[in-house]
């Protein structure tokens, strides 16, 4: 059992080490696929090209500034929805959760939902970004659940106490839910962070662009000029661009993961797990 | 004796009256309700582009009205039936590869009995949840494409190598692991805390009783991660016509297109891409519509198997 | 109190007039929608010099793609130029959605009509023009064609003075490379070239024009054929599957892409290749193999000794004004501005000193290591129009980034011989077929089959398919227009 666990996490993180290998690689290595795990004729050149070279640092901030106000606002917003459809007794309650999961499973399609961002002028700017997708029906649902699970004892204490449903909230429910919620979080930067389409369609202006998208400019629609093969003295390929590139955009995610780790274990068991 | 009558308040007062008690529930539903109005439901009046012949320059209301001529063509067009194909051959795969998987690879992590190599194995489990897709595909074309490392073993083996992202068949596999890489790991995390909520006594029972370690598995543990799995089932169920968008539009290139395409990859390339916006929104739409039902029948199914609701 | 009146008036004259002068004085901001990059604007030479010299503040924007284009059409966004490739060029005509620009380029566009004189027909429609054709940047050269590892070619007798030029001494070639080194692919293609299955060497002993930007319209006989039609096509076909079967063509070849083709290549898997001379890096392929040395293979002659291929001539790209524009007017005037000779000078070569200077030879020669740092995107500010005079000598300078790149380049130029032809219908305007892509696109596939699995069947289909469906609608149009035109 314990060699299947050894594999299937080696399995997982080979492929990454592979691709980490191939960015700090020099291109013969590369071209001759001599390079397995480690890099072989060590050279930064892939990494330095992306930093100097491309829009990175510009798309990096971008998608830190959209993560972050998205996220917070979204946590908002979702904790007051799930605590309000937390209490059975709530009138239009089951109404409101039919709305709710009935925009989960139906979109209007592509191109409405795009010919309504131009009524709203919001097309290339950065909220046509962020505002979709504050309210994820899915994950208001397992908050929900989260704070279902939370002893109504608690909560008519406090109301009998005569607390309006603000204080419950904030002094009785919350403190009491932080693993739910720290997986809301987790899912919804996540989300964020990772979400390239909507720029695909939306942004022209190249100050708004995110990093998601300029990894999908890089990976999948252009290849290296020829004449830049030069850089720094060494030199550079393709390939070492992409695995560059691909590197470059997982760091910001692999350096926040060991804190994230703590929470969300907790949280998805307290979200999931029903009756 | 007196006798103190109520008046009888009217139902619309106490409707009131309940609104005012709650009043604050009532508020909290507000922003996300507007968020939802603003972004998912007002889209819903475009639709009517579906039911026109869209031309840029007359805009919305000056296209002519051509009724369900766009959705004839949907069935019609052998091409439509073909990228429906591809969506539901390409998603029940992966269903149903994804979904037992991560019920048996928490049984399996449930077994580590070394700690420090249980934190790790799941340390390094989740970890590809959170690429995105593109990332996803640079590393798996970076392992099964022409040149990777993969093909090189291969080739030593056989003297060729395997067209992995070219054949249609070797696509859907690459598809296929992708998912499972990305996604099993962290799936186990469900599984896991559903397992941590089983009963200690049964499985001391059960030791009391002769069981191994494997019949424990197979008769305790399994058995009650049934409800999970059906679960989790329901719920990729609903996205049966319209999941995988993103992933099947970083991975795929034009010598798969015919197997690979999908109807969201389809509506984005051939609709909007060759400006044939109403019959890209009619497409859109019928696939919501089959969604929709997908959601539906297999909540029902779900309710009737396990006797609670989904949500 | 009338003092007061009147100078109440006065003060709201002034105001007034104030008003109507601030909006008068209101910047003109012009918004220019160009292709995707993933470099910064501002740190390229060539956009410093748009802004100081397009005579109005221009606003770069980037697409990334048909399907923005198209949604950004759809919803009538003002944009005031959008550069676009042939095949956004017809899908924006299709829905109507440039201005045109004749009388705007008569009024404002004198360095316009200076620079470019050859390319109008293929931007005007009855009489009216749409666009600025920007001319592709290196016409009269070889696109495609067949570089070979000549290190590996000496090893088995063949050395530069012993290519083959004749179909049949190339077949033995290709089976000697095969018989030598077993490991590795004779020859690797894509299936991005145009049309998919025509490889120019080798279609030139048929009598048939490839390796350009155009292939599949052929002068035969005087006339405008389209492939389908053409007498050498069928024993074409028959000789490529030959190949095929003989496993001397790479069996990826019908879905392999240009990146797939290209590692093959660079990773020593083949010995030929089938390529531009931008496609392979070329530099890396020394360091990995040393004694490493590549050639051009000659065009293979057909029976009278000729050999046949088709020039990369033509409009690149065009340079259209979107009726959602409020400042057409403006918008040419900074055309023109950006392609006054010197402008247009500063921005696609450099400055003087600084980015290049001239040889002994009076021929422009790049200083390194500004020109690759400062130029790196410069073209990309004003592809969409080029002049036609000079650009291409501005471009070729950009080839001396790479020693090699430039011998390819070169060396595919000089494989011509007196063979290459430029595309009848280079700067021919849309025939208005609706169709007509559609139509191509089945053609290509069915060549591509046929190479691949020698059905000849789905050839005959498609054969019908085209004269049936609109083909000859197509042919027609080129043909007449060919004879008013170009003869």
């Amino acid at each position: 059992m314990n060699v299947l666990a050894i594999i299937c996490g080696l399995v997982c993180l080979l492929p990454v080490l592979n691709v980490f290998a191939k960015s700090l690689s020099s291109a013969k290595a590369v071209a001759s696929n001599s390079v397995t795990f480690w890099p072989k004729e060590m050279s930064f050149a892939g990494w330095q090209y992306i930093w100097v070279y491309t829009s990175y640092k510009r798309t990096l901030l971008n998608s830190v500034i959209n993560t972050v106000s998205g996220t917070s606002i979204s946590l908002f917003i979702t904790i007051l929805t799930a605590y309000a459809l937390s209490h059975p007794t709530l009138k239009g309650r089951r109404f409101i959760i039919a709305l709710y999961v009935f925009s989960m499973v139906f979109s209007a399609g592509t191109l409405p939902v795009y010919f309504q961002m131009n009524s709203y002028h919001l097309l290339n700017t950065r909220w046509s970004l962020i505002l979709p997708h504050l309210v994820s029906p899915y994950y208001t649902f397992v908050l929900k659940s989260g704070f279902e699970a939370v002893p109504d004892s608690l909560e008519e204490a406090a109301r009998i106490d005569g607390a309006s449903y603000t204080r419950t909230l904030t002094s009785i429910v919350l403190p009491v839910s932080k693993a739910s919620i720290a997986t809301i979080v987790i899912f919804t930067a996540v989300a964020y962070w990772n979400r390239y389409f909507d720029a695909l369609l939306y942004i022209t202006k190249q100050p708004l662009k995110p990093l998601a998208l300029l990894l999908y400019e890089v990976i999948k629609l252009s290849s290296m000029e020829e004449t830049n093969d030069i850089i720094y003295g060494q030199r550079l390929s393709d390939t070492i661009r992409e695995a560059s590139m691909v590197v470059l955009t997982m760091l910001p995610i692999l350096a926040i993961y060991p804190f994230m780790q703590r929470y969300f274990v907790k949280g998805v068991m307290v979200g999931s797990v029903k009756g | 004796m007196t006798v103190i009558n109520k008046p009888r308040r009217s139902a619309r007062q106490r409707f009131w009256t309940y609104i005012k008690g709650h009043w604050e529930l009532y508020l909290f539903l507000i922003p996300g309700l507007v968020v939802l109005a603003m972004f998912k439901f007002a889209p819903m009046s475009k639709i009517v582009i579906a039911f026109k012949n869209f031309k840029p320059r007359r805009g919305i209301a000056g296209s002519s009205w051509v009724g369900w001529a766009n959705f004839q063509r949907i069935f019609e067009d052998p091409e439509v039936w073909r990228v429906i194909r591809n969506t539901l051959e390409i998603n029940l795969l992966q269903i149903a590869v994804c979904v037992p998987l991560p019920m048996l690879m928490a049984v399996m992590m449930n077994e580590i009995s070394c700690m420090p190599l249980k934190k790790s194995v799941q340390t390094m489990v989740y970890i590809p949840h959170f690429f995105t897709w593109v990332v996803v595909y640079s590393v798996f074309f970076s392992m099964f494409g022409g040149m990777g490392f993969i093909n090189l073993a291969i080739r030593k083996v056989t003297g060729d190598t395997v067209p992995f992202f070219i054949k249609g068949g070797w696509f859907r596999l690459m598809l296929i692991l992708s998912s499972v890489w990305k996604g099993t790991g962290w799936s186990t995390i469900v599984y896991l805390s559903a397992i941590s909520s089983i009963d200690a006594e049964i499985y001391e029972a059960a030791i009391i009783d002769g069981a191994n370690k494997r019949q424990q598995a197979r008769f305790i543990t399994i058995p009650s991660l049934i409800p999970t799995m059906v679960l989790m089932l329901t719920v990729r169920m609903g996205s049966v016509i319209s999941g995988g968008f993103d992933q099947v539009l970083a991975f795929y290139n034009p010598s798969v297109y015919d197997s690979a395409d999908i109807l969201g990859t389809f509506i984005y390339r051939k609709g909007i891409g060759q400006s044939d916006f109403s019959f890209a929104t009619a497409v859109g739409l019928f696939e919501s519509v089959v969604g929709l039902m997908f959601v539906l029948m297999s909540q029902f199914a779900s309710k009737k198997m396990t006797g609670r609701n989904v949500w | 109190m009338k003092k007061l009146v009147s100078m109440m008036l006065i003060l709201c004259l002034v105001l007034g007039l104030g008003v109507v002068g601030a909006q008068a004085d209101e910047e003109i901001r012009l918004k220019f929608l160009i292709n995707t990059t993933t470099s910064d604007f501002e740190k390229d030479h060539g956009w410093k010099i748009v802004q100081e010299k397009a005579g109005f503040p221009i606003d770069f924007e980037i697409i990334n793609g048909t399907e923005q284009l198209n949604a950004i059409i759809s919803t009538g966004q003002e944009y005031d130029y959008i550069y676009l490739s042939g095949a956004n060029f017809k899908t924006m005509m299709e829905n109507d959605a440039l201005l045109e620009i004749g009388d705007l380029i008569d009024e404002y566009g004198p360095n316009i009509k200076e620079a470019i004189t050859t390319l109008w027909p293929a931007v005007t429609f009855d009489g009216e023009i749409y666009a600025i054709p920007s001319t592709a940047a290196q016409p009269d050269s070889l696109r495609y064609s067949l570089v070979a590892r000549q290190d590996l070619l000496d090893k088995i007798g063949y050395t530069r003075d012993k290519l083959p030029t004749k179909l049949d001494d190339f077949t033995e070639m290709l089976r000697a490379i095969k018989a030598a080194y077993p490991d590795m692919i004779p020859l690797t293609v894509s299936n991005d070239t145009k049309p998919v299955a025509l490889i120019s060497n080798i279609a030139s002993a048929f009598g048939i024009n490839a390796g350009g930007n155009q292939g599949a319209y052929q002068l035969w006989d005087g006339h405008v054929t389209y492939i389908i039609d053409h007498p050498g096509l069928k024993p074409y076909l028959e000789y490529v599957n030959g190949l095929f079967n003989e496993k001397l063509i790479d069996n990826d070849w019908p879905a392999q892409a240009l990146k797939d083709a290209r590692a093959k290549w660079i990773g020593g898997q083949a010995v030929i290749s089938y390529n531009s001379w931008n496609g392979f890096e070329i530099n890396t392929m020394y360091e990995t193999f040393p004694e490493m040395d590549f050639t051009v293979l000659p065009l293979l002659e057909d029976e009278n000794g000729k050999v046949h291929a088709q020039t990369y001539s033509g409009v690149g790209a065009y340079g259209g004004i979107p009726y959602t524009s409020k400042h057409p007017a403006e918008a040419i005037q900074a055309i023109n501005n950006l392609m006054e000779w010197d402008t247009h000078k500063l921005i696609g070569l450099g400055e003087e000193g600084v980015h290049w200077k001239l040889d002994e030879n009076g021929s422009f020669q790049a200083i390194q290591p500004a020109f690759s740092e400062e130029k790196n995107i410069s073209n990309v500010f004003i592809a969409g129009f080029y002049r036609e005079d000079i650009y291409p000598t501005y471009w070729e300078v950009r080839l001396q980034k790479n020693a090699y790149m430039q011998r390819c380049f070169y060396d595919q130029k000089a494989s011509l011989l007196d063979g290459g032809m430029r595309s009848p219908i280079a700067i021919a305007p849309a025939t208005g077929v609706e169709n007509q892509s559609a139509l191509e696109k089945r053609v290509d596939d069915a060549l591509m089959a046929y190479a691949s699995t020698g059905d000849m069947s789905k050839v005959d289909d498609a054969y019908n398919y085209w004269h049936k469906n609109g083909g000859e609608d197509v042919v027609e149009f080129y043909d007449t227009w060919y004879a008013e035109n170009m003869k």
